[in-house]
């Protein structure tokens, strides 16, 4: 038995055909992601070496080059979508993105402090610390008003934005500094590339987290989405509520930006596009900007090391040329 | 009539800054009663209707529900007791007008659940009572000003509390509108014994609706019955300016004299 469809609602069975397609969209990709490259992979060489019962060199191409790279792209998109989709409700600024709180800022600075130092194995630990302090930094200033205001939408913003450009001065100042042989690679990083050596498992853990712990607020945010009045009035703890989301968005940014550097324009273009689709109830939004994000950069990273091969682009870069167009686009459609 | 006490507020004190808006305020506003706050610009009526809806905190005194205080009731407790329409909203993102009318039921659903049938029919009677029937589909940023409070009004029927605390119900709304959407609102109070609280920036409106009111300027707010409250006299002094009563019965208002 299914309702009626009524105008204005999202049935069941939309919604559940939305979140399929989304699915099945990333399968299809992650499918050609690991097909395409210096060697193309058929469809049944790519099963036998998933299950791992052949040893030639092209399961091995699959196994432990592209699927680890296919998965943590997956996961970094999927995580920089579902925060930006989280930082635009709390911000309630439709073009709000991940970075807007200075979390890609700090990971960056640890990140470059890092090779400046030549310490490669300390890149990904000291981008964590980077983005963690940030996050740190602009909730604690953010707050430190004369009377310890309480935490506002806009004060996060102002706050976020001003410490970010202070990062943006640091990062300029190391790569001024950089002997030339390391700026390359630091600008790699600050592109967003996923091209190093690349351990999937960190990210997709975060991800179930950060999605499991959207969704079980998704509810609040669709209430929080019409302003903090009407939030406070239909019982939401604001104040409580918006922390821990913007501290779970926080998350989510850091653990991406940790795995493959700061990735432009899929935080932001992804849930906005979104959105002007299925609508805003978080409920199915969240979940369709992880699947839609993971899928897109996934595609994107597949372009990136194979479209001027042998060259492999920074994944940012095929991000950057692909959303900005995107974003004008739906700014010109006047429904932002 | 002995209808119980709703709400309540005592030695209640509303302050801006170091200005005092309200000293001292004793009100009980019992089920079936339909409350005005008059009073002119900048005089704490928002402050106030903030106030008892929970949404900011007095200088001093205490408010409560059916006789428990606000500080022991969590936030989607009171938003099961009162319901509090804002002077104003904005929308920020994209919505149809139905998901707007049944945000009015989130404090009365679980946190993994949906809107049951019965929700949405709420919703949907709250949008027909408001006129708004049809008008499901519509994205609530293609709306006139009037449509969008008649939306806000929809979704606190809908939301369904036993105390409505209203900031202007009636802005943006024509002279015809207005009658019709205080009418769904008192008739709550008439015939379901809801508990109404208004702020009323139009004097016709009070003297048709209200069976009580209060009066907040200068530095303090006055409660008592309509005919109390809603007299040439009262109302010249608390505008700063002579008024006088026109017409009779429920079709009366105050004008500058």
């Amino acid at each position: 038995m299914s309702a009626p469809p009524l105008p204005g609602l999202a049935t069941p069975a939309r919604r559940a055909a939305i979140l399929l397609a989304l699915a099945a969209a990333a399968l299809v990709v992650l499918g050609a992601s690991l097909a395409i490259g210096s060697i193309d992979v058929g469809v049944s060489a790519i099963l036998h070496a998933l299950r791992g019962d052949t040893t030639d060199t092209a399961s091995a191409i699959v196994r432990e080059l592209r699927l680890p790279r296919a998965l943590a792209a997956f996961a970094v998109g999927a995580l920089l979508a579902l925060s930006g989709a989280l930082m635009q409700v709390l911000l309630r600024n439709p073009l709000a993105d991940p970075y807007i709180l200075g979390i890609s800022g700090g990971a960056a600075v640890g990140a470059l402090g890092a090779m400046l130092a030549g310490a490669a194995s300390l890149v990904t630990p000291a981008a964590l610390v980077g983005a963690l302090a940030s996050t740190g930094l602009v909730f604690t200033l953010a707050r430190a008003g004369i009377d310890r205001a309480p935490w506002t939408s806009t004060r996060l913003l102002l706050t976020g934005v001003v410490v970010a450009a202070g990062w943006g001065a640091l990062i300029a100042l190391m790569l001024t500094m950089a002997p030339d042989a390391r700026v390359k690679g630091m600008l790699f990083w600050l592109i967003g590339d996923l091209g190093g050596t690349v351990l999937p498992a960190p990210a997709l853990a975060v991800l179930a987290v950060a999605l499991a712990g959207a969704l079980a607020f998704a509810r609040d945010l669709n209430v929080l989405a019409r302003g903090e009045h009407v939030a406070l009035a239909l019982g939401v703890a604001v104040e409580r509520t918006t922390l821990a989301l913007c501290a779970l968005a926080a998350l989510a940014t850091a653990a991406a930006v940790t795995t493959a550097g700061s990735v432009g324009f899929v935080g932001l273009v992804v849930p906005h596009a979104l959105r002007l689709v299925i609508g805003n109830d978080q409920r199915l939004l969240l979940p369709a900007s992880a699947l839609a994000g993971g899928a897109l950069l996934v595609a994107a990273d597949t372009l990136a090391r194979t479209v001027v091969a042998p060259v492999q682009l920074p994944v940012g870069v095929i991000t950057a040329l692909v959303g900005v167009p995107v974003f004008l686009a739906l700014l010109s459609r006047g429904r932002t | 009539m002995d209808a119980a006490v709703r709400l309540a507020c005592r030695g209640l004190e509303l302050a801006i800054g170091s200005r005092t808006l309200v000293a001292d305020l004793d009100l009980e506003v019992r089920a079936g009663e339909c409350w005005a706050i008059v009073g002119p610009n900048g005089a704490g009526k928002t402050t106030l209707v903030a106030t008892l809806a929970g949404l900011r905190a007095p200088a001093s005194g205490e408010v409560a529900y059916d006789g428990i205080p606000l500080a022991q009731l969590g936030p989607r407790e009171r938003a099961l007791i009162r319901g509090y329409l804002p002077q104003d909203s904005v929308d920020f993102f994209p919505a149809t007008v139905l998901e707007t009318a049944l945000i009015g039921r989130h404090p009365h659903l679980g946190r993994w659940q949906w809107e049951s049938g019965a929700d949405i029919e709420r919703a949907r009677d709250a949008l027909r009572a408001f006129g708004l029937e049809g008008f499901g589909a519509r994205d609530v940023r293609t709306l006139s000003g009037g449509e969008r409070r008649r939306l806000a009004l929809a979704a606190l029927v809908a939301q369904d509390p036993e105390i409505l605390l209203l900031d202007e119900p009636s802005s943006h709304l024509d002279l015809g509108q207005q009658i019709a959407a205080l009418g769904v609102v008192t008739t709550l109070a008439r015939e379901r014994g809801k508990a109404i609280v208004m702020v009323l920036h139009d004097l016709h409106l009070a003297l048709r609706f209200a069976d009580y009111a209060v009066a907040v300027g200068g530095g303090r707010a006055r409660p008592g019955t309509a005919a109390e409250i809603l007299t040439a006299s009262t109302l010249s002094e608390l505008f700063g300016h002579r008024l006088a009563r026109v017409g009779d019965g429920t079709a009366s208002t105050f004008v500058p004299s």
